[in-house]
């Protein structure tokens, strides 16, 4: 189905840019996060872009932006050239083509929240490469002084990056050289251009955690969110807890602990269990088409005492009071009034409008949970939260055992985000 | 302790070590690129449940081995050989020649053990365009067919395959099922399992490995007895035992801290259990896992004093009262039907999952992974096997109580059958 950017509620969409020389592996990167494409498909089954190639990213409420995927070498003359340059093209885009051709290209950067910068660590060296890069990041930080610039040090794979030694020298070679760069452009100072350097390889779940970290930036809730977790978190005991997009497998927040990769990627390892598992054995027949919409209107199921919960939601409503103020961190006061504003919104029609997108085509669905028990003592727990949004949760087995109260918490957590979502979606409006 | 040995052959970089690697040495597909070719011939010894020894010779495929392999090596190579796997290379460079050594090789192994398996791998069928590999695998099939009535072989089976999808776990599957020997005797138990679990499958695991080994469908439109009464009865203890937990929510929404209350909010489903059903049931359970014979799981079970809500009733999937309101919805959807490919993409979304495991200093044990439709429960199981059990949700009328208990219910079907099938996992 063919998108229209230009759609209002499309085009003030966060925007991310994918720039970089022919062949870094930027379409790859989007292929691989975003498509499920598998990575050594990425050898032999894509082409040279020749078009700007736009997408949106739209599987949960709270997360959502459009992808920007630019021609390796066209980037730089659309960068470089006002003049009216096709700066789009590809069959659904035309229409927005022709409102972008007159445009001066700063323009590109004026509306994007993020620019992407993927450079080839295997394909040294990089001189030319970082010089065009730093031309860009100048005219983009001057056309938008917000914009985040990101780099992806990327295929840090393979017989070159064997050991970790190598990648980081990889990256400190990189700062480096931008620096110089940037200093000679007239940035003198390092703070004039905030950038970020991501290691990055399709080949394992490094650009999975880079990606996640470009989209965080993304989301004004994020403090919310966070602060929301930390509630859980220490509710109910927990190591760990990450709110996951589960069509992507970013994670969009986490509590204040320190993350660790490891876990992060069991846990997106579980999300794939979660949905190919579902897609197998949970599309079945049975369930009437509405089931899902149905069963998501109820924020909380299974066992016993939860049902009650369920209907009661002046209760519930009490318990994100207590939830989101109880252990309120005091410097937070910002935070807790607007939970608290958020609170009162939650209500019927929060929850009436929930999943009717692709919810009953998904096996992702509304009463969607999984519990992994591992050797070292520990459980994973992941459970629906919002429309394709996870909890997945990290705890040791015996805090696991009040797991009643640990779906209770995050029945109020999903209600919250739901609360969040559907303000982020007036807002937008 | 019966050591099989099997042939591993076929053209150089046709993909035999990486399949190996993959399947018993829990390589990930991307670190084949790794390997380095096979010089000569590789002796390997996997263990498979237990103690099944398969002894794999990975044959080196390049021209000058053949040579040796047809010659000086003929009877070392070929004699009391179990198996034969043969790979062809979907993009071999000269498949005329591929096909000549696998004529040389099944006249060899005629001629030295004739009573050998045969199995021919097509592999790396992902290079092949997805619309086009039915019928690029089809055709060599028609060849692989004509070059083994050449020689005079009738039995063989041939499967195409790649190391980036499940196909590599189902050839695989049925190359090991050939060397278990019995495996009618498991699969029968665990079809009473199923039925006994009110399970749509069950499906077995090798630990190691993952490959399936044996798995079993319900059969819908039996099980229309007097459990469902059971079941009936048991929702309604359920119900009293929401009750309690009203009380225990109610205490826990002005603090929610809850760390003092782990004691009292213990509704985890096997407590939901244990308040619904008490005391006949655990007599219940005692007795089947007692019982040593093949049968002593299912009467046991199967017929429960009759006053009391029986293990059945715990099992089966819909009570009559439930069923009376919603039959409109469930009762005309026979068992759904599954994706054909499902066990081995199940092979390999665990078994990737196991690896991801390791690298985080841990294993899996157990987990159970659900939706609005149906749970799956993947356990450990045996000494040396994984079990799955897949419980569909039938329940479409929003009476979600049964769920908790029917989940304890599993948890504890499949603890009580470990011991029990311990003894019919097939040992060699
Ligand atoms: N080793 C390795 N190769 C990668 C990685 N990411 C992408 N590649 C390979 O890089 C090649 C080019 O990837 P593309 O995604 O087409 O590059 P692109 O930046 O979109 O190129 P243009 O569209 O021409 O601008 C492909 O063969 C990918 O398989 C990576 O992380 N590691
Ligand atoms: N595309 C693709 N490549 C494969 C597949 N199986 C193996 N390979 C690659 O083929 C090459 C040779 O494999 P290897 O196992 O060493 O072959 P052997 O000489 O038969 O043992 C390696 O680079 C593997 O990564 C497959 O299914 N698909
Ligand atoms: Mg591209």
């Amino acid at each position: 189905p063919a998108v229209d950017f230009d759609d209002p509620t499309i085009s003030a969409l966060p925007r991310i840019l994918l720039m970089g020389p022919r062949r870094s592996g930027k379409t790859s990167i989007q292929r691989v996060v975003f498509h499920k494409m598998s990575p050594h498909e990425t050898l032999f089954r894509l082409e040279a872009t020749q078009l700007l190639e736009r997408a949106v990213v739209d599987h949960t409420p709270l997360c959502r932006f459009t992808i920007w995927d630019f021609p390796g070498d066209q980037y730089e003359t659309l960068v470089n050239e006002d003049t009216d340059k096709d700066t789009n093209g590809g069959g659904e885009e035309r229409s927005g083509a022709q409102n972008n051709r007159h445009q001066p290209s700063d323009e590109i950067f004026v509306k994007a929240t993020a620019l992407i910068f993927v450079l080839d660590a295997q394909d040294e060296p990089y001189d030319n490469v970082l010089q065009s890069f730093t031309d860009t990041v100048t005219r983009a930080v001057r056309a938008n002084p917000s914009i985040a610039i990101e780099v992806f040090v990327h295929k840090v794979d393979g017989e070159l990056f064997l050991s970790d030694e190598a990648k980081y020298d990889c990256r400190r070679d990189v700062m480096q050289q931008v620096s110089d760069e940037l200093a000679d452009a007239g940035f003198l100072s390092h703070d004039a251009v905030p950038i970020s350097y991501h290691l990055t390889s399709i080949y394992d779940h490094s650009v999975f955690e880079a990606f996640s970290r470009v989209v965080q930036r993304l989301i004004p809730e994020l403090p919310t969110l966070e602060h929301l977790l930390n509630v859980l978190v220490s509710t109910c005991s927990m190591e760990k807890a990450y709110l996951f997009d589960v069509a992507s497998k970013l994670y969009i927040s986490t509590d204040s602990s320190p993350v660790d990769m490891q876990s992060v990627e069991l846990c997106s390892d579980m999300i794939d269990v979660v949905l190919d598992v579902s897609g197998i054995y949970g599309t079945g027949g049975i369930g009437p088409k509405n089931a899902g919409a149905k069963a998501a209107m109820a924020p909380l199921e299974g066992d016993g005492s939860e049902v009650k919960v369920d209907g009661q939601d002046a209760l519930a409503n009490d318990a994100i009071n207590e939830l989101t103020s109880s252990n309120l961190d005091p410097s937070n006061n910002d935070d807790d009034e607007l939970l608290g504003k958020l609170v009162g919104q939650v209500g019927p029609t929060a929850e009436e409008e929930a999943n009717d997108q692709d919810g009953a085509a998904s096996a992702y669905d509304s009463e969607s949970s999984s519990t992994i028990y591992l050797s070292n003592g520990m459980v994973l727990y992941l459970k629906e939260v919002d429309t394709m949004l996870a909890l997945v949760c990290l705890t040791r087995a015996e805090n696991f055992k009040k797991k009643s109260l640990i779906n209770y918490n995050i029945g109020c957590l999903k209600k919250a985000l739901k609360a969040l979502a559907s303000k982020n979606q007036a807002t937008i409006a | 302790m019966a050591k099989k040995k099997v042939l591993l052959m076929g053209k150089a970089h046709s993909g035999k070590t990486s399949m190996r690697s993959i399947i018993f040495a829990n390589y990930l597909a991307r670190d084949t690129m790794r390997l380095s070719p096979t010089l000569d011939v590789e002796h390997h010894h996997v263990r498979f449940l237990g103690d099944l020894v398969l002894n794999l010779w990975d044959c080196g495929g390049q021209d000058a081995f053949y040579e040796s392999y047809f010659e000086r090596d003929r009877e070392t190579i070929f004699r009391s050989v179990e198996l034969l796997i043969y790979v062809f290379d979907i993009e071999s460079d000269c498949p005329e020649k591929d096909f000549d050594h696998f004529a040389g090789v099944l006249e060899a192994l005629e001629e030295n053990s004739p009573d050998a398996r045969i199995f021919v791998l097509v592999h790396k069928m992902d290079l092949v365009a997805e619309e086009e590999r039915e019928l690029i695998l089809e055709d060599r099939k028609r060849l692989i067919e004509e070059s083994c009535l050449g020689v005079g072989v009738q039995h063989f089976q041939c499967f195409g395959t790649s190391i980036w999808d499940e196909t590599l776990y189902k050839a695989w599957s049925e190359i090991v099922t050939n060397l278990i020997p019995n495996i009618g005797v498991l699969e029968s138990h665990l079809a009473d399992f199923c039925r006994i679990c009110d399970a749509d499958e069950v499906v077995l695991f090798e630990r190691a490995t993952f490959l399936v080994i044996s798995h079993a469908q319900a059969k819908r439109g039996e099980n229309d007895d007097g459990s469902r009464v059971d079941r009936a009865r048991l929702t309604a203890g359920v119900e009293e035992s929401t009750l309690n937990n009203d009380e225990i929510v109610e205490g826990i929404s002005p603090s929610l801290a809850g760390a003092n209350l782990d004691s009292t909010v213990n509704e985890d489903a096997d407590d939901a259990l244990q308040m619904s059903t008490s005391p006949p049931e655990s007599s219940l359970i005692d007795d089947s896992t007692k019982g040593g014979d093949a049968s002593a799981l299912s009467p046991s079970v199967h017929s429960p004093p009759p006053p009391s809500p029986g293990n059945v009733a715990l099992t089966s999937s819909v009570g009559n009262t439930q069923r009376a309101k919603s039959s409109a919805q469930a009762a005309p959807s026979p068992t759904p039907q599954f994706d054909a490919h499902r066990f081995e993409k199940i092979s390999n979304i665990v078994k990737q999952f196991k690896l991801s495991c390791g690298k985080a200093q841990s294993q899996f044990q157990g987990m159970d992974v659900r939706n609005s439709k149906f749970t799956a429960f993947i356990d450990a199981f045996t000494a040396n096997t994984y079990i799955m059990v897949i419980v569909s949700n039938t329940q479409s009328d929003g009476q979600e109580w049964g769920k908790g208990v029917h989940k304890a219910a599993t948890l504890l079907n499949i603890s009580k059958a470990r011991s029990h099938f311990e003894q019919f996992i097939p040992r060699s």
